[in-house]
């Protein structure tokens, strides 16, 4: 289906990204396709999240977006460029705590890993006051020297998004950042995230199974179907301004709409 | 008391009740300077009912410490003891490196590149079954009676160890992280230097430290054949002159530098190379 594209705040820097007739098959031709001919826009500078059951593909398309994965048929975009592969102006934040950082270098080291690549790819030079600006921006100053396994989990996601954001990415994939932390730290980066946004700009596309949190965050909600063809099943405009109340009777209202349809997609999964 | 470590215990109903000086005595021994405590009186144990089983035998099939302590001083005054010592360490560490450096590069393609594990695959799991003692006699033939015969058969030995340790660690990198450094813009060589190679670095240490004990079985075997010093020469040529006492005095010099070592190399573990072995255990 084709979404409308929602009005943005946050265009100044961003892609687009697009799914155009999307078909995905893990494994060769003769395996059932998990995303049969999924379309769907996200406009630049757009903060734009997925919901939807367990199993149905949400980190399907992330990966799609980050070119981990390419679409057996029709294609992914990003600007207007179709993906081939990985690369910096996609950057994802995964949901794994301890997979994703390199365990031997330090809080400090992380964060300019990125930095680094890109001044050996354009051959400016590199700038450690950035990997400074970024620390402060989530706080990891005075760890700065530690290593991964010296850092609680919340902090290690603030590792993952600030090595991320200092890349200045167009886009940023996130796949249930916050999903293996505890309700306070969760809060506390969820409304960092927004901010952090409203300020870099940036597309974000945001993975999560939590309602609560996607009414929080996004412009737009995007829910998808139970298995065994990803799709989606509506999109939602949020229209509510930042920071959201979620004790506001507009925030339950959507709230309960979301709920309401991903109920109605697990029932109809346990059924089949 | 008996009542007070079945309660701090949780020990179910039933359960004979622990006598209340077993339970302080396992109290005082849980800490390091405990187990310590417990290693050095299982060896003084040890040696006091060795030196008592001696006495019922021919000293020349079982010397007692005594008469071994007497052998060491004998060999060592000579200056034979360290000479053997020396030759015999050097041969493990120069076949050590050189089969883990063969190993080391080979193990990380077969891990990380699917055309070259299928290629590697049927040559590491046919060698790895034939012993390096089967190789003795024909890498004498091959290279020689010197030192060349003796180092190679040491880094033999040590070779497939190492190389399937560090195949499976290359092959096991989380994939995430490799997806990370993708995206934040590392191409396939900065992808395999900043982050395959040094999360490979833990599969590698433990290999090594592995293949260090093939290192010292195997010089033994090395050292039987046309060497004229060595450890392993000195057992062998004590045979000829039933001095059973330094025969014993080479098996020991084999356990305490073996220990040695792999302490060593555990100390390089927790200092120089610790950040990226966070995730080894600490045996």
């Amino acid at each position: 289906m084709n979404g409308a594209t929602a009005g943005s705040s946050q265009g100044a820097r961003g892609r687009s990204v697009a799914f155009s007739g999307v078909e995905l098959r893990y494994g060769g031709k003769e395996s059932p396709p998990v995303v049969v001919d999924l379309s769907l826009q996200i406009a630049a500078g757009e903060f734009f999240v997925i919901v939807g059951p367990s199993g149905c593909g949400k980190s399907t398309l992330l990966r799609l977006v980050a070119g981990f994965l390419e679409p057996n048929e029709g294609t992914v975009t990003a600007g207007g460029v179709a993906v081939t592969g990985p690369g910096p102006d996609r950057a994802m934040v995964f949901q794994s705590v301890d997979g994703p950082l390199m365990d031997w270098l330090t809080v400090r080291q992380n964060v300019a890993f990125g930095l680094k690549m890109q001044a050996k790819r354009t051959g400016q030079e590199f700038d450690p006051a950035v990997v400074d600006h970024w620390l402060q921006l989530v706080g990891l100053t005075s760890a700065a020297g530690k290593l991964p396994h010296e850092l609680s989990g919340g902090m290690k996601q603030r590792v993952q998004i600030a090595r991320i954001l200092a890349v200045k990415p167009d886009v940023v994939l996130m796949d249930e950042p916050f999903a293996a932390l505890d309700a306070q730290t969760r809060r506390i980066l969820q409304r960092q995230v927004v901010e952090l946004w409203q300020t870099e700009g940036g597309t974000v596309v945001y993975v999560t199974h939590d309602i609560r949190e996607a009414v929080l965050l996004g412009q737009r909600i995007g829910v998808m179907r139970a298995g065994p063809h990803s799709d989606f099943r509506s999109l939602h405009t949020v229209d509510i301004g930042y920071p959201r109340d979620e004790f506001s009777p507009e925030f339950a209202g959507v709230a309960r709409a979301v709920e309401a349809e991903i109920v109605e997609e697990v029932t109809r999964a346990w059924q089949n | 008391m008996a009542e007070l470590t079945d309660s701090a215990t949780g020990a179910a109903p039933g359960t004979t009740p622990d006598p209340g000086g077993a339970g302080r005595l396992r109290a005082g021994l849980s800490g390091k300077r405990g187990a310590m405590l417990i290693s050095a009186l299982a060896v003084a144990i040890t040696i006091v009912a060795w030196q008592i089983g001696s006495w019922n035998y021919n000293p020349q099939l079982l010397p007692g410490p005594a008469k071994v302590a007497r052998g060491t001083g004998e060999l060592s005054n000579s200056g034979l003891l360290w000479d053997s010592i020396a030759v015999s360490l050097e041969r493990v560490f120069k076949g050590w490196l050189l089969g883990s450096g063969i190993a080391i590069p080979l193990g990380l393609l077969a891990g990380v590149s699917r055309f070259a594990r299928a290629a590697l695959d049927p040559f590491i799991h046919f060698f790895r079954f034939v012993p390096a003692l089967a190789l003795t006699s024909l890498f004498i033939l091959w290279f020689g009676i010197g030192e060349t015969s003796k180092v190679n058969l040491v880094a033999y030995a040590a070779l497939f160890v190492v190389l399937i340790t560090t195949a499976t660690g290359a092959s096991s990198v989380h994939p995430d992280k490799v997806n990370s450094a993708q995206t934040l813009g590392a191409g396939r060589r900065d992808v395999f230097l900043r982050v395959a190679l040094p999360a490979t670095f833990p599969s590698i240490f433990v290999g090594m430290r592995l293949a260090l004990a093939n290192a010292f079985l195997v010089i033994v075997a090395a050292e039987a054949i046309a060497a004229q010093e060595g450890i392993g020469f000195l057992i062998w040529n004590s045979r000829t002159f039933f001095r059973t006492d330094f025969m014993f005095v080479g098996i020991f010099c084999f356990g305490v530098l073996g220990f040695v070592c792999d302490r060593l190399w555990k100390l390089l573990g927790n200092t120089l190379l610790r950040r990226y072995l966070t995730g080894v255990g600490s045996y």
